[in-house]
């Protein structure tokens, strides 16, 4: 009898250890775009000014049905547009979420691709990907209705898309990133990123510690990192610099910051002034206290482009395109402006979104700071290495 | 044993969910990491150099032995809070608190490792619960941050271990006839002798499983680490992550997951040896 109870707690102890082994999953980690549960309410009741434009569509996507596997951000592909996708064109659509690219080139590598249809990376992943791992097929323009992206998004994606002549994505969401400042707190914060190393808001920084962080200072230190990643020692002397900087900067941090929850939180109990953070994530918080502002300052904003790629593995192309020729309709994409905050490729969509999200982005990114955007450069594989090398050694610097 | 288990099919039915369970689930993955780590990423030839890598780098070398000093740390905090824990739980207090005292130390397990550091996150901010109390009992008149540092990790690990350590003991001191601990003080001993002599050899089974369970956790510990260790984490298993996810190299990643295996089961077999107790008597 003893034995017997003896084997029954251990059994449990044993399986509560698995549990526990299995449950924590890793903190959302660096969610780009947005952990943003939907806001119907501010959804533009549309379907009823939706005119023309079926007549242009290449592929009848009523007759496609089956199953569209998409992986994705969060906020990508809101409820609303699902089920509408799936009344216009009967396709079902199951879809799984990613809080980071490599996660993305991970889960897709492991299969060849197979097991999605349509995948979300960011444009500076795409082609160094293909060209290590295959995991995408080209783009077959004849069958996207191109009429409804921008045009110069449209070239610009095409073009940084390209390996070996062919181009494997189109593009869909943008946003930047650069400071949130509490104007109340730290008014005359925010003109440039070395304002993320300022003795006067010791221990009211936050940022992440990581690639986004690092092109910040590089750009605020007088580097260029999108040109210094063509060679490997010249990347490697930048970060170098930019890494003695963050370091003799991490004594006047309150924390690197691990997600948008956590950044939104150390702003919103105003442990923290001045952060780094994606556009949409300030915008959010301006929405909710105007006191919190977007600011970009003189090195101009982080910019990153995510796009829509056909998976090589994928099983149900048809599908894959109708939903880039649904997602990319202005009244469907003003529905994602809405609901996370950032921009998309699609023409006219912003006009059709909210008017105070519009105002918004009107006042933080004005043509000339718009223009003054770094965009996401692509990574030859030694840069993740290097960039790693820096987030290790910051992380472990006392 | 084997001829038994052949005569009874009732118990291989029972066996058959745990041994696919362990098979499928533990010990092939463990086979294919073990053969990964002793592969070049690049040229998928075989060789040593992932595991060359961490003994060159005094980074690597560095945050691991932080890691191992502080689940030890940790284990040691733990154990000192559990026995004296266990021991009222089974020989101080009757049938009924003894229920409510199980059920209170279970409890908090019932929710998620990653909600009981969100807690511990809300408790220990700046503007956090624990802050504000100080403020309101006039212990202090301004916030304190608790978190991003070494203790609160310890914390944190603490917490989230105590079950594993108390439940072995109170199972080992369960056994122990009262009557034992009144004949030693019948012959003289007093509470210190009897605790040395009589109580803690009973309960040696206990306290070992329970440290070695608790250890083995906390050095493979990602999330209360990192969330409750913000800018100052250091912890061995985030270099693994970083390997796996950020580099894409999973080869550097295995190399240095089995580093830690053979380590933590190395150390666990010296404590063995040691203190001579016999994993399978304990259990």
């Amino acid at each position: 009898m003893k034995r017997n109870l003896k084997f029954v707690v251990m059994f449990v102890l044993a399986f509560g250890l698995l549990l526990s082994a299995c449950s924590p999953a890793a903190p959302a980690e660096e969610a780009a775009p947005a952990e943003e549960p939907a806001a119907p309410a501010e959804e533009p009741a549309a379907p009823a000014e939706e005119p023309a434009a079926p007549a242009e569509e290449p592929a009848a996507p009523a007759e496609t049905g089956g199953v569209l596997h998409m992986l994705t951000w969060e906020g990508y592909a809101p409820d609303a547009l699902v089920d509408k996708f799936t009344e216009e064109t009967g396709i079902e659509v199951e879809i799984s979420y990613i809080g980071d690219n490599n996660e993305l080139i991970a889960k897709m590598a492991g299969t060849n691709g197979v097991g999605y249809d349509l995948v979300s990376p960011t444009l500076s992943y795409v082609a160094t990907a293909q060209e290590e791992y295959g995991i995408y097929q080209p783009i077959d323009l004849s069958r996207v209705d191109t009429s409804q992206i921008q045009e110069a998004n449209l070239n610009s994606i095409l073009e940084n898309s390209k390996y070996e002549g062919e181009s494997y994505a189109l593009p869909f969401v943008w946003g930047t990133t650069a400071m949130v400042v509490n104007t109340e707190k730290a008014p005359d914060a925010g003109s440039t990123y070395l304002d993320l190393c300022d003795p006067q808001y010791e221990g009211r920084i936050s940022y992440r510690s990581k690639y986004d962080t690092l092109y910040m200072f590089s750009y605020a230190l007088g580097n260029d990192p999108a040109e210094a990643v063509k060679n490997e020692d010249d990347y490697r002397a930048v970060m170098d610099e930019t890494l003695a900087k963050l370091i003799e900067c991490k004594p006047l941090v309150r924390t690197y910051w691990e997600s948008r929850q956590q950044m939104e939180e150390l702003m919103t109990t105003e442990e923290v002034w001045v952060s780094s953070s994606w556009d949409a994530a300030a915008w959010q918080l301006s929405l909710k206290d105007p006191k919190f502002k977007y600011v970009v300052p003189e090195e101009g904003a982080v910019g990153w482009f995510d796009t829509l790629a056909i998976s090589a593995g994928a099983e149900n192309v048809d599908a894959a395109y109708a939903w880039i020729n649904f997602i990319l309709k202005p009244e469907n994409s003003a529905v994602i402006i809405n609901d996370t905050g950032y921009q998309t490729a699609s023409e006219g969509a912003v006009d059709l979104a909210s008017a105070e999200m519009a105002a918004l982005v009107a006042e933080s990114l004005p043509p000339e700071k718009m223009a003054s955007i770094n965009w996401y450069f692509p990574k030859p594989p030694y840069a993740a290495d290097i960039e790693a090398d820096v987030e290790e050694q910051l992380k472990a610097a006392q | 044993m084997f001829a038994k288990i052949k005569k009874n099919k009732g118990l291989w039915l029972v066996l058959t969910p745990h041994l696919l369970w362990i098979g499928l689930l533990f010990v092939l993955p463990h086979i294919k990491l073990f053969w990964l780590s002793f592969v070049d990423k690049r040229s998928g030839a075989l060789t040593l150099a992932n595991y060359a890598k961490f003994f060159q780098s005094e980074l690597y070398r560095h945050v691991f032995v932080h890691t191992a000093l502080f689940a030890i740390l940790v284990t040691l905090i733990t154990l000192a809070i559990s026995f004296p824990t266990a021991f009222i739980v089974t020989k101080v207090l009757g049938k009924k608190m003894k229920a409510v005292v199980l059920l209170a130390i279970v409890l908090p397990y019932w929710i998620s490792e990653l909600i009981q550091v969100f807690a511990w996150m809300v408790l220990l901010r700046e503007t956090g619960v624990i802050s504000y109390m100080l403020q309101a009992l006039g212990i202090t008149s301004h916030n304190i941050e608790f978190l991003y540092k070494d203790a609160t990790i310890v914390v944190g690990l603490v917490y989230t271990s105590i079950l594993f350590m108390i439940i072995p003991i109170i199972n080992s001191l369960d056994s122990l006839d009262d009557s034992l601990i009144e004949a030693s003080y019948d012959l003289g001993g007093d509470f210190w002798s009897t605790m040395r002599e009589i109580i803690i050899p009973h309960a040696a089974p206990g306290i070992v499983v329970g440290s070695v369970m608790v250890f083995m956790l906390n050095l493979g510990n990602y999330v209360t680490v990192t969330l409750l260790g913000g800018k100052n984490s250091l912890w061995f298993t985030e270099n693994i992550y970083n390997q796996f996810i950020v580099r894409f190299n999973q080869n550097q990643g295995a190399a240095f997951g089995v580093i830690l295996l053979t380590f933590s089961v190395l150390l666990v077999w010296v404590v063995l040896k040691v203190t001579g107790q016999d994993m399978t008597e304990a259990m």
